[in-house]
């Protein structure tokens, strides 16, 4: 059973992480572009 | 100038190039064969196994070979500055890919045509036997891995990494041929009943065919400005 | 322009919520398998992020042929995203199925066929990531990474049937196991939670692409 644990595991943990990662890669860009077109 | 005349040209003055020079096909031939010898120093002198495994060695150095030749196919052009030319000069580009791709076939074929005479003398196999079915099954993996080679490598001329994204992306489609013409070189070696050659042929001859119309088809894109 | 949509947050809302049924009912709902114990509920998983990934290479396909007949560059950010986040259940199908091999052979591997074709897929994915990465030029990057998606699509059938083939001329075909309605049920809806999900990632990725092009565009006029 741990095996399927980890394997459910891994899922979440791999998406949930993408999912985190590109939000703050698109945050950040939305802030520079903010402060680009502002100049 | 039409379609055949122009792809004519290139096989032409390449094949003048390459017997000129002879640089490509003997480097090529003696590049297989080191491959050949490394393999089978790492594996070790068992010959029992090594007869096994001979058809993969064999083919594995025929690919090998093929992918470093690849990246040459236009380099003559591209020294010279001509690929620029060849891609403004009328007519379709598709006449570049076929000349390319006829040129490569016939180099690795006619290097093959030693290398399997070779192969059998290293690893103890008797090829004279079944020599027209292998040479038949050496043209549709030749064919095979040529056919979607020679595309790819025009697909990666202008890249910086080119020398790993050509194998990157070469290595993966490869893998039907590849096992087309093992199992095939392998079964008729055993002296096995036809039958299930007949299986790994329509397969390469599937791929062949498959690729060699979409790729032709979608050259152009590949190259344009 | 309306840059925080909110129909996006609600669908990554609703994703979450279905992955979370999904895997309650595939680890403690379902009965585990008479044979195989509770190794097998891997599969409640492991398929449906295998028919995830497969259909991402599918829309990588339909955006790179869009494309190339269009020329629009959002068709060529939607086969990115597509191809970014299908490589991420490409993987998650290989590691699930690696997982679930170990207690069940014994090994990490075996050559075993679909296994052999998940990796070969994976390869061809890294491959269309590959090539976009090393090319700088956004209209090139568009036009050579839908060559290679339109080919890698075309590709993979061919690719899994000689893997197939290769291992069946070999060995016996293992016996067809019956799938229960309850099976059927489960995979459907873990793969709908999965499709909810890579549809977030994929609205989530295009929108990153889109910025990141805009910045590209007021890069070149600000020098």
């Amino acid at each position: 059973m741990e095996y399927t644990v980890a394997g459910y595991g891994l899922i979440w943990l791999s998406l949930i992480v993408y999912a985190w990662r590109t939000r703050r890669r698109l945050a950040e860009a939305e802030r520079q572009l903010a402060s680009q077109e502002t100049e | 100038m039409s379609m055949t005349g122009r792809v004519a040209a290139i096989v032409w003055k390449d094949l003048l190039i390459e017997v000129r020079t002879k640089a490509s096909f003997h480097s090529m031939l003696f590049f297989a064969a080191l491959v050949l010898f490394v393999f089978s120093f790492a594996i070790g002198p068992d010959v029992p196994l090594l007869k096994r495994i001979a058809a993969g060695l064999l083919w594995i150095a025929i690919i090998f070979t093929g992918i470093l030749s690849l990246s040459r196919t236009y380099q003559a052009e591209e020294a010279a500055g001509g690929l620029e030319g060849l891609r403004m000069a009328p007519g379709d580009p598709r006449a570049i890919y076929l000349g390319k791709l006829f040129g490569n076939i016939a180099l690795l074929l006619a290097m093959e045509m030693i290398l399997f005479p070779a192969s059998a003398v290293l690893f103890q196999l008797e090829i004279a036997r079944h020599a027209l079915p292998l040479a038949g099954i050496a043209i549709l993996g030749t064919v095979g891995f040529s056919v979607v080679g020679t595309f790819y490598a025009a697909l990666t001329l202008n890249l910086r990494a080119r020398e790993i994204l050509l194998p990157l992306l070469l290595i993966p489609a490869l893998i039907p041929p590849l096992l087309g013409a093992v199992n095939s070189t392998q079964l008729i070696l055993d002296g096995n009943p036809l039958g299930e050659v007949v299986v790994w042929v329509r397969l390469m001859v599937a791929y062949d065919v498959t690729f060699f119309v979409v790729c032709t088809w979608i050259f152009p894109i590949a190259v344009e400005e | 322009m309306d840059r925080r949509s909110p129909l996006v947050a609600w669908l990554g809302i609703a994703a979450l919520t279905l992955m979370l049924i999904g895997s309650i009912v595939g680890l403690f709902i379902v009965q585990a398998d008479a044979e195989m114990g509770d190794v097998q509920r891997l599969m409640y998983v492991h398929v449906p992020a295998a028919w995830t990934a497969f259909l991402a290479f599918f829309l990588v396909f339909i955006g790179s042929v869009l494309y190339l007949v269009q020329r629009d560059q959002r068709f060529d950010r939607f086969a990115a995203a597509c191809a970014e986040v299908g490589i991420v259940f490409i993987a998650l199908t290989l590691a699930t199925g690696m997982i679930w091999g170990k207690p069940t052979w014994g090994v990490w591997w075996t050559w075993d066929a679909r296994l052999t074709s998940t990796a070969l897929l994976l390869a061809v994915f890294v491959g269309y990531l590959a090539i976009r990465g090393f090319t700088d030029d956004p209209d090139s990057r568009a036009r050579w990474s839908a060559v290679v998606g339109i080919l890698g699509f075309i590709q993979v059938p061919i690719v899994y049937l000689s893997v197939v083939w290769w291992r069946t001329l070999h060995q016996p075909p293992s016996s067809p196991r019956s799938v229960s309605s309850e099976i059927l049920w489960t995979w459907m809806l873990n793969f709908v939670a999965f499709l909810l999900m890579f549809a977030y990632l994929v609205a989530q990725r295009s929108r990153l692409a889109r910025v990141e092009a805009e910045l590209e565009a007021l890069e070149a006029y600000d020098v």
